[in-house]
């Protein structure tokens, strides 16, 4: 657990995951159809770990950053205290995969998310599921670099 | 380079961890003592999630490298089946971070792998628990 979650965190359009201006980040974009997010993501081979086989760090982020956003959508900024993701299938460089997210528990401060990332006939690469400690209200508008509800339902 | 195998377990200079050719690559640098591997590593803005914070997937990132550096440096090349991450603290941009692992068992396919991720002064940052097998296409594609 999060020995001291910070009382307010800011959104940055370096994220690793999501940051426009990151010119090494994962440029991810997700849709919100009000339960879940959704994005596709098709990793290069800057995104190996072995040779053409995707790292598990890259597909860990990748997760991580679809269950912040279903955290945000629901109104909530958080962090991540526990992360747990099975892989289940390696995924190769240049296969494109669609990642949902969604919020399974909403309690006060901590909140239990999963995601999961799988090829487009529906093969499962990787599921996670979080748990993640509230650290202030999410306001869309904060958001650097993106009109005021542009990505809302 | 010659027909690649769809499926292989290969090193390769392109790695996001420890790529020295990728230019993304967080170019980890890990040290092996004969049990554990050991890397030094000073994030930067980057490689932040909220604004200063380090992301969560960019330490889970080094941590699933570090495991597989122990493993491959204990003569084991596996992949990860499932990791569990705990994070104890928030990392800053530019706070520099001393990662371990070293593998803990392997009963045939299967090895088991813990890393940490600590502050210089050992104020624990991350911890990772991991499976990883040892995948039964090795043999074919084998170098």
């Amino acid at each position: 657990m999060v020995a001291e979650p910070p009382k307010s965190v800011f959104y940055s359009d370096l994220c690793f995951g999501c940051g426009k201006n990151n010119s090494i980040g994962l440029k991810l974009k997700f849709k919100w159809d009000g339960k879940a997010v959704r994005t596709e993501f098709t990793p290069n081979r800057l995104h190996q770990g072995w040779a053409e086989v995707i790292h598990g760090g890259i597909i860990t982020a990748v997760l991580d950053e679809a269950m912040a956003y279903a955290a945000g959508y629901e109104g909530i900024k958080c962090i991540t205290a526990t992360m747990q993701t099975r892989f289940k299938h390696p995924l190769s460089v240049g296969e494109p995969t669609i990642v949902t997210a969604s919020v399974t528990r909403n309690a006060r401060r901590l909140i239990e998310t999963t995601a999961k990332m799988t090829l487009k006939d529906g093969t499962l690469i990787a599921e996670c599921t979080a748990k993640q400690v509230a650290a202030g209200e999410a306001r869309w508008e904060e958001r650097p670099k993106k009109k005021s509800g542009e990505e809302l339902k | 380079m010659a027909t690649k195998p769809q499926k292989s377990i290969i090193t390769t200079d392109m790695c996001f961890g420890c790529g020295k050719n990728n230019p993304l690559s967080l170019k980890l640098n890990f040290k092996w003592d004969g049990k554990t591997a050991k890397a030094k590593f000073t994030p930067n803005k980057f490689h932040q999630g909220f604004t200063g914070i380090v992301h969560g997937g960019v330490i889970s990132t080094i941590l699933d490298e570090a495991m597989g550096q122990a493993a491959y440096r204990a003569g084991i090349k596996c992949v990860t089946g499932t990791m569990l991450i705990r994070f104890k603290r928030p990392l800053s941009v530019g706070e520099p971070v001393i990662v371990t692992a070293s593998v803990t068992k392997q009963v045939r396919r299967l090895v088991e792998i813990e890393a940490k991720m600590t502050l210089l002064d050992g104020t624990p940052v991350a911890e990772a628990q991991a499976t990883e097998v040892i995948p039964s296409w090795k043999a074919e594609s084998e170098e």
